[in-house]
């Protein structure tokens, strides 16, 4: 929860109430995003010696919005590999992510408005999540708790100008995909997001040899690993780029445990049973979702699928994800098309 | 959940922080630790009151209307109030009928322990209150339904706990859904009493869960009054639910379902409707009016004849088995059965009939003694429409189901 965060922007606002001033400004240690001293030049995301940029195979779609990421492990302490791959961190790690808009993403160096920070910080043995915002001069972020809404332009790798209101979700909104059931935790952090090459200054390395060479591992990785694919990589398997994907962007919900549990669609990697990742599923829940159709995947048959309609839709009660996205992901929907129809027909009525 | 600090806040100030609304650490009535009034910004003003709310607190929406464009998103708290401070649930009106972000009205995930009452809620894009994965419910004295958006663009649920244990649903009225009034799904025991739903395309539907009442309810004007379904395909499967002592009457209501949806298949004028349920006991109802049936009680293989998909869901049950009917009822039911609906016109042509039974069973079991499976006890008329059989040899024999079935044992809300 967000509870230290309040706790720290309240404290002074408490002292205001004391002292009769009718502040409502957040502040406290943790106003500021400099106040953990992740970076050496925030401006351009120019991390502190502490601090590991990491990049993943297969990221979450946010309205392209580009993300740089960060982690900070304390000083002697080693991560350990969990359930699935994931990375265990020791107490006191910060986990960091950037959202900011490049003017072209056709071409970086004209220049990177940040938006937001987002940070997950494991603390008494629980994620805490906080956001802050950049100001303008991008000197400094402040803690934020209501998710505004900021309007911003970008062009597209596919050369398109875009101009929408971007929207910074609140705290609760955080554990809404990180939480679930389960406790908060981290998303992308696991060993098969993580396997493909990065360059940490000297060339391009495999992320995880990186890490260990780092010394940041207390076990020693396992040698037989599968990577997730990349959804972007034409030259892997359909299917792989697309449970990949569906995996990256549907899963935090869509999983055992996720807010989207009783949907019945369980979307991540891990999933094999054609009937739970959606093949002829009946939808449980999906009023006007289904857009008129009555299966998750009808293998074949991505225009009579509801996946695909609900991706495609930037309508509240329709489109997928529910949150916090306003676009739809042309280049995801086009993916999960390609494997919908790939797939052997079968017209889900039964034999 | 971190509350040290917090606390030690609480205690240097001497009061509640309220960072907003009513600007800080104003007065807020008695019991409330959040307190908000509308404002010009209702979404910011409440989402960040939101925000502070702890373990063990109440927020409280003083009396007027909100308008929001974004969800309201409450996760992983204990001991949790959320309610009006006003008179009766009219006096606090959350309206979403503005919403551009997110899916649900008020959205609670992880909630234990949670009560939410005294409060009107309305159009939101698809559930008005929507309750997921958590242990100890009590929603009461809610208004839940849609009132502006027009009929293609309703939400689903006007009250929507799921997934959860011990969920408690009284004395609540919703209206308006495109899917179902109240519904209450993937649930271990609940009970849902001294409710009225009306004008949705289901009034109460009780959805794979386990252990559940329907007490003391009204169901009038809506497609289909009380619904008990098992459908494939999902984590949960359910049995065990009673029905009582309902008043179950002119659900005839066109349905505005979407297609390709479960509850777009229901016809017009069915007071209750039995889906590859198991265990159900109906008693000490009052069913009238209702132009189809009384009670339409198929598995889901004669769904899937009727156009709901197929399944390979491996745990899946598709019968309708151990259903006992009894000291209901029935009057002026299956009077004028829904003209629109392809399966209704088959049963009739079938039948040679333009009337209905006040029960009407397809014949399709899972066991060789179909006595068990249905039991009927009283004066209901009945038809097995032997949808089974390919609607070769419809029957309103009624004497192999004279006999008496299972009780359901009391639900218990620990």
């Amino acid at each position: 929860m967000f509870v230290r965060a309040l706790a720290a922007l309240a404290a002074l606002a408490a002292l205001a109430v004391l002292l009769g001033l009718a502040s409502c400004e957040p502040d406290g240690e943790r106003r500021h995003l400099s106040d953990w001293g992740l970076f050496v030049d925030g401006s351009n995301q120019i991390p502190a010696d502490d601090v590991i940029p990491y990049d993943i195979i297969s990221p979450l779609f946010s309205d392209h919005a580009v993300k740089h990421r960060f982690m900070r492990i304390p000083e002697g302490e080693t991560v350990t590999i969990g359930v699935d791959g994931r990375l265990m961190f020791p107490e006191g790690t910060v986990l960091v992510k950037t959202f900011g808009f490049l003017m072209d993403a056709r071409d970086p160096s004209l220049g990177e408005r940040l938006i937001e920070t987002r940070l997950l910080v494991l603390e008494e043995g629980e994620w805490t999540s906080y956001v802050y915002l950049w100001d303008e001069e991008e000197n400094d972020a402040l803690l934020s708790l209501a998710g505004p809404r900021i309007p911003v332009t970008t062009i597209t790798e596919a050369g398109d100008a875009l101009a929408f209101t971007y929207r910074v979700p609140t705290g609760n909104e955080c554990s809404n995909c990180h939480g679930g059931v389960t406790d908060i935790r981290p998303l992308g952090l696991r060993l098969d997001q993580l396997d493909h090459p990065f360059d940490y200054g000297a060339g391009p390395e495999n992320e995880l040899d990186h890490l260990e060479a780092l010394g940041l591992f207390a076990e020693a990785l396992p040698t037989e690993r599968t990577p997730l694919a990349s959804p972007t990589d034409a030259s892997a398997p359909l299917e792989d780029r697309a449970r990949a994907y569906l995996h990256a962007n549907c899963s935090h919900c869509h999983r055992e445990g996720g807010a989207a549990q009783q949907s019945g669609l369980w979307l991540n990697i891990e999933i094999a049973e054609p009937s739970r990742f959606g093949v002829c599923k009946p939808p449980a829940a999906a009023g006007r979702g289904t857009g008129g159709r009555s299966a998750d995947i009808v293998p074949g048959a991505s225009e009579l699928s509801i996946m695909t309609f609900r991706m495609a839709s930037v309508e509240p009660g329709i489109k997928m994800p529910e949150l916090p996205n306003v676009l739809s992901h042309a280049e995801g929907v086009t993916l999960i098309t390609e494997w919908i129809d790939a797939m052997e027909p079968d017209d889900c009525m039964g034999p | 959940m971190h509350q040290s600090l917090a606390r030690l806040v609480l205690a240097l100030s001497g009061t509640a922080l309220t960072l907003s609304a009513i600007g800080c650490g104003d007065g807020q009535p008695e019991g409330c630790n959040q307190y908000v009034l509308p404002s010009d910004d209702d979404t910011t003003t409440v989402r960040e009151a939101i925000v502070l709310l702890e373990d063990n607190q109440t927020f409280c929406f003083g009396p007027g209307t909100y308008h929001f464009t974004a969800e309201l998103a409450f996760s992983r708290l204990d001991g949790v109030t959320v309610m009006g401070t006003g008179t009766t649930p009219a006096d606090v009106v959350l309206d979403f009928a503005q919403q551009d972000a997110g899916a649900k009205g008020l959205n609670f995930t992880a909630m234990n322990d949670l009560t939410v009452e005294n409060m009107t809620v309305l159009d939101a894009a698809a559930d008005n209150i929507f309750v997921t994965t958590s242990v100890g419910l009590i929603l009461r004295d809610l208004v839940s339904g849609w009132v502006t958006r027009p009929m293609n663009a309703r939400g689903r649920y006007a009250i929507y706990p799921v997934s959860s244990t011990n969920v408690l649903v009284e004395r609540v009225e919703a209206f308006g859904s495109s899917d179902a009034g109240i519904y209450v799904g993937q649930a271990t025991n609940c009970i849902v009493r001294n409710s009225l739903a009306h004008d949705n395309v289901a009034g109460i539907e009780i959805e794979n869960s386990i252990n559940c009442e329907v007490l003391d309810s009204v169901a009038r004007d809506n497609t289909g009054g009380i619904l008990v379904f098992e459908l494939p395909g999902l984590p949960t499967l359910g049995f065990g639910t009673r029905i009582a002592n309902n008043t179950i009457t002119n659900n005839n209501l066109a349905n505005f379902a979407e297609e390709g949806t479960i509850v777009s298949l229901l016809p017009a004028g069915t007071a209750m409707m039995l889906l590859a349920a198991n265990d159900v006991d109906i008693d000490g109802n009052t069913v009238t009016g209702n132009g189809t049936t009384g009670a339409l009680i198929i598995s889901y293989d004669t769904a899937a004849a009727a156009g709901a998909p197929s399944t390979s869901d491996p745990g899946y049950d598709t019968e309708t088995e151990n259903i006992w009917i009894h000291g209901n009822t029935f009057t002026g039911n299956g009077t004028m059965p829904d003209p629109n609906h392809d399966a209704v016109r088959l049963i009739l042509a079938s039948g040679g009939v333009t009337t209905l039974e006040d029960l009407i069973w397809d014949g399709d079991f899972a066991t060789d003694d179909d006595a068990m499976t249905l039991c009927i006890d009283g004066t209901a008329t009945f038809r097995n429409i032997d949808a089974a059989g390919g609607f070769a040899t419809p029957s309103t024999d009624r004497t192999p189901h004279d006999c008496t079935g299972t009780a359901r044992p009391p639900v218990v809300l620990e």
